[in-house]
């Protein structure tokens, strides 16, 4: 469907909901449209970054496809956020290519070892790449220190810098129109939401994900994740601050921290994105965006790529093909990180974004203004409400 | 059409709603094999249940689904108050009283409720919301009847029942285009009203039946009730009675649910297809009114009518899933509507005219109202002359049928000679006559039919295993 064919059914679909309201207690989706009337192309990406895709609406509505109105949240929220990432990253070139197809990631990454290899050959020469190095520093004499920080210190900067504009293009588009101030609280709160995905788990029982039934697999598997993504972040940068800091060098023995870290983080990642593609495997296509579900998965299996060649060089980092294996995985590192800005990797920055506004709408909705009139809550001003 | 398959089980019920799922299930906690018959499709399961919100409960405890108490006379009190007195108290008292249990006992069977929200509308201190409302209820008591080995067929219509006596023996089932024959022990029938059945209502309102926009389900014919009564079971609650309210004319002939509903009435005037007002709009809040406006729409030349309002009321209400018809004038705005332009200005030159001075306030009875108007306009009178101007056509939506077959206290279905049977129930929307002949109270035929449904399955299970011991 085309962008301003998908917005306008999307309106419909959102004013649909509005005047039935049976999903109010489901997320913050349906609490956000009670606050409006009117659904502008804003609004509506807004609305699709907050919905977190659990499925709880579609299998409680009875207007989705048989019935003539067609309702379908969660597809519709779907497509609308794979606009969103090509929209608001830029250059929108990189986004097209990069983003849509699986084979963005794959082509990187080839590129990426590509390179690795030359930087290792290129500091270090043959016996770089292909000699069993052992002791402090055996990384270094692969791939020169300098080389190695330099690299990756342009790509974080690539990869933060391309989320970094997406950030505020996004938020000036999605942020309150009446201009009113977010407040410290609502960033705790938008926080917590997101870091607990609580609209990935329902009300209680979960989210109909990834059948009718309820469950709450699929924020499990998300939680391992994205944790252990951050684990691997930690790692990272504690490996750095022992390296540059204390001037430890690594490889660092297995009880470490720097690889503790790692191998829970890793873990966490391989266990997480392989039950994230077996939920996707077995969910309903009725309800997903093929588009979307392409570029999930190339997403997971970034993320897998980069785990599996991981965890494969701390187990061969002692033998010659130490040097291919660091080649390999920093390439992978580097194509996660150079696609970032344009993959749904980009979803934890506007989803972020979403749940503060969203914590912004709420403490502004919940300012007293209710009254109660005879038995029925009227909210003053906007509508009269009743229920047949 | 072809083969005579024969099947056997304990007890059949008969509908796949609320009160079928919770008979069904309630006689399989019994320990009896139980067969449900739904003549929908697994899509469109559960009749008029998918389309529900809430349960009407007594509240005698805190909790946090309702603001406060709401105990046993007052409900009772409320049943008396819209039914116009007459109500069968001793069943009434009894679905009043296990009312009580149902939060409980539907959350074991998967169902959820939502929490205070607050804001919202879907709160309140006698009624309890489903969260996700009534197809995720169906979804839930499906999956609890799949876990607790309840079998179910969907597309299954019943055709005729075999009995020897006043007892039930065996049911004529329609399925995949045969006909097959289900052996039980006991039949249960919550099946619901004849609401959907257009030729039935055209035996009380002749071709304005026609007109009429069925809220709910297709599939509720009212074919087991009619094979009841014909049958010989006695009868219950008005007959041409029906709960019927306004909804945009433009909804689809079936199953619009909720979202068909306006309310915009009490914000301007109301005409009929020759351009006169016929109905007091501001007589009341609206949720105490619009139930009433189905049967006044009912009676107006070909079963229309058109809301207009102005732009200061617009924002007023509740959003409404179609677009107002707008223009700038009151006569285009006729001519949009396919009304008599002059008519229409005049009645709304009249209606402003009438208008009195007064403190515009949708939340209470306001004192803005019309003099010298006939029919008059009791409260939020305000003259509609700020343009752009809106009207939403306006229909009659049926929602449910009152006539039912009779039942005693433990869902028994009673003949017309006054006799009981032993193995025949009924519940749900077939038996809310029982309580309710006429009238409304939000959310009761859930509570009615899962509290019935309940019964009439113990008592299923009860009958058979007296029986088999
Ligand atoms: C603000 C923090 C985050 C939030 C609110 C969030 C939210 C979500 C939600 C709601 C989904 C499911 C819907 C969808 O596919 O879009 C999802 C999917 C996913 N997220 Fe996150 N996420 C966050 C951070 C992360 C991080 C840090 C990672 C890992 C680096 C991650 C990895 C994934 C993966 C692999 C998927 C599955 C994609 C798919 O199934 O197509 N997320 N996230
Ligand atoms: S998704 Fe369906 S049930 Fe939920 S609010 Fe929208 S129309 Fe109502
Ligand atoms: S799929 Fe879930 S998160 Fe998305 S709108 Fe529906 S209920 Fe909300």
């Amino acid at each position: 469907m085309q962008s301003k064919e998908l917005l306008d059914d999307g309106k419909r679909q959102m004013r649909l909901c509005n005047a039935c309201r049976y999903c109010e207690g489901y997320c913050a989706v349906w609490q956000s449209i009670e606050w409006r009337r009117d659904f502008t192309d804003n609004d509506m990406t807004y609305l699709a970054n907050l919905c977190h895709d659990c499925r709880d609406c579609y299998h409680a509505c009875p207007f989705t496809t048989p019935h003539e109105f067609g309702i379908n949240p969660p597809k519709l929220f779907a497509q609308l956020r794979e606009d969103t990432y090509r929209k608001y990253a830029s250059p929108r070139i990189f986004a097209k290519v990069l983003g849509e197809k699986r084979s963005g990631f794959w082509i990187t990454f080839f590129f990426g070892i590509i390179l690795m290899v030359a930087l290792i050959l290129g500091t270090n020469g043959t016996s770089g790449l292909l000699e069993a190095k052992v002791g402090t520093g055996a990384f270094y004499k692969s791939m020169s220190e300098a080389v190695m920080i330099i690299a990756f210190l342009a790509l974080g900067i690539w990869m933060v810098g391309g989320w970094l504009t997406g950030m505020s293009r996004f938020w000036k588009d999605i942020k309150s129109a009446k201009s009113e101030k977010i407040i410290g609280k609502d960033i705790v709160k938008g926080t917590k939401y997101a870091l607990s995905l609580r609209y990935l788990g329902g009300e209680g029982a979960g989210c109909n994900y990834p059948t009718d039934e309820p469950s709450t697999i699929r924020r499990k598997f998300h939680h391992l994740v994205s944790y252990g993504f951050m684990l691997d972040l930690a790692s990272t940068a504690l490996g750095a601050f022992y390296a540059h800091i204390l001037h430890i060098p690594a490889p660092y023995p297995v009880y470490h921290p720097v690889v503790l870290l790692g191998i829970l983080g890793g873990i966490g990642i391989i266990i997480g994105t392989i039950g994230l593609l077996v939920l996707k495997a077995k969910s309903d296509p009725e309800i997903s965006d093929e588009k979307a579900a392409k570029s999930g998965t190339s997403f997971i299996v970034a993320l897998l790529v980069v785990a599996v060649t991981g965890m494969i060089l701390l187990l061969a980092r002692e033998t010659a093909a130490m040097g291919i294996l660091l080649a390999i995985h920093l390439g992978s590192v580097a194509a996660l990180f150079f696609t970032a800005p344009y993959t749904k990797f980009a979803h934890f920055v506007y989803r972020y974004l979403a749940l503060i506004r969203y914590a912004q709408e709420e403490r502004i909705a919940h300012q007293p203004v209710e009254v109660k009139v005879g038995k029925q809550p009227v909210k003053t001003g906007t509508t009269v409400a009743g229920k047949h | 059409m072809k083969g005579d398959l024969i099947m056997e089980t304990d007890v059949l019920v008969v509908g796949g709603g609320n009160a079928a799922l919770a008979a069904a299930l309630s006689a399989r906690d019994q320990g009896v094999k139980v067969l449900v018959i739904e003549r929908a499709p697994k899509f469109y399961r559960g009749g008029n249940s998918r389309l529900t919100r809430d349960y009407r409960v007594m509240n005698t405890r805190e909790n946090k689904y309702m603001t406060g108490m709401y105990p046993e006379e007052e409900f009772l009190e409320d049943l008396r108050r819209v039914a116009g007195g007459e109500i069968n108290e001793p069943i009434a008292r009894l679905v009043v009283r296990k009312s009580e249990e149902l939060p409980d006992w539907l959350n074991k069977q998967g169902i959820q409720w939502q929490p205070a929200l607050s804001g919202t509308l879907h709160l309140g201190r006698t009624n309890i919301f489903q969260l996700g409302g009534g197809k995720a209820v169906m979804n839930s008591y499906y999956q609890t009847a799949k876990a607790k080995g309840v079998d179910v067929w969907y597309d299954s219509k019943l055709e005729d029942i075999e009995m020897s006596g006043t007892k039930f023996k065996a049911a004529k089932v329609r399925r995949n285009n045969r006909i097959e024959t289900i052996k039980a022990k006991a039949i249960i029938f919550a099946a619901g009203g004849f609401e959907a059945n257009i030729e039935w209502h055209k035996r009380y309102w002749g071709d304005a039946a026609e007109n009429f926009i069925i809220r709910g389900t297709p599939y509720n014919q009212g074919n087991v009730l009619e094979m009841l009564l014909n049958k010989g079971a006695s009868q219950i609650g008005e007959p041409d009675a029906f709960h019927a309210v306004a909804v945009d004319g433009r909804a689809p002939k079936f199953d619009g649910g909720i979202v068909t509903r306006l309310d915009s009435v009490p914000f301007g005037i109301v005409v009929n297809k020759n351009g006169e007002r016929f109905y007091d709009e501001g007589e009341d809040f609206w949720p105490k009114r619009y139930a009433i406006w189905g049967g006044l729409i009912a009676r107006q030349p070909d079963q229309v009518a058109y809301s207009i309002i102005d732009s200061q009321t617009l924002g007023k209400f509740m959003p409404s899933v179609f677009e107002p018809v707008s223009a700038g004038t009151i006569e285009e705005l006729a001519e949009k509507l396919g009304l008599n332009p002059t008519v229409v200005a005049k009645a709304v030159e009249d209606f402003n005219n009438a208008v009195r001075p007064g403190t515009f306030n949708p939340g209470e009875l306001d004192d803005c109202k019309t003099e010298g108007l006939k029919p008059v306009k009791s409260h939020w009178a305000v003259r509609i002359d700020k343009p752009p101007f809106y009207a939403y056509p306006l229909k009659a939506g049926i929602t449910f049928t009152y006539l039912s077959v009779e039942v005693n206290e433990q869902a028994r279905i009673k003949w017309k000679d006054g006799s009981l049977c032993d193995n025949m129930f009924a519940a749900g929307e077939m038996a809310a006559g029982n309580v309710l002949r006429r009238g409304y109270l939000a959310g009761f035929g859930l509570t009615m039919g899962a509290v019935l449904g309940r019964i009439a399955g113990e008592e299923a299970a009860n009958a058979i295993q007296r029986a088999t011991r």
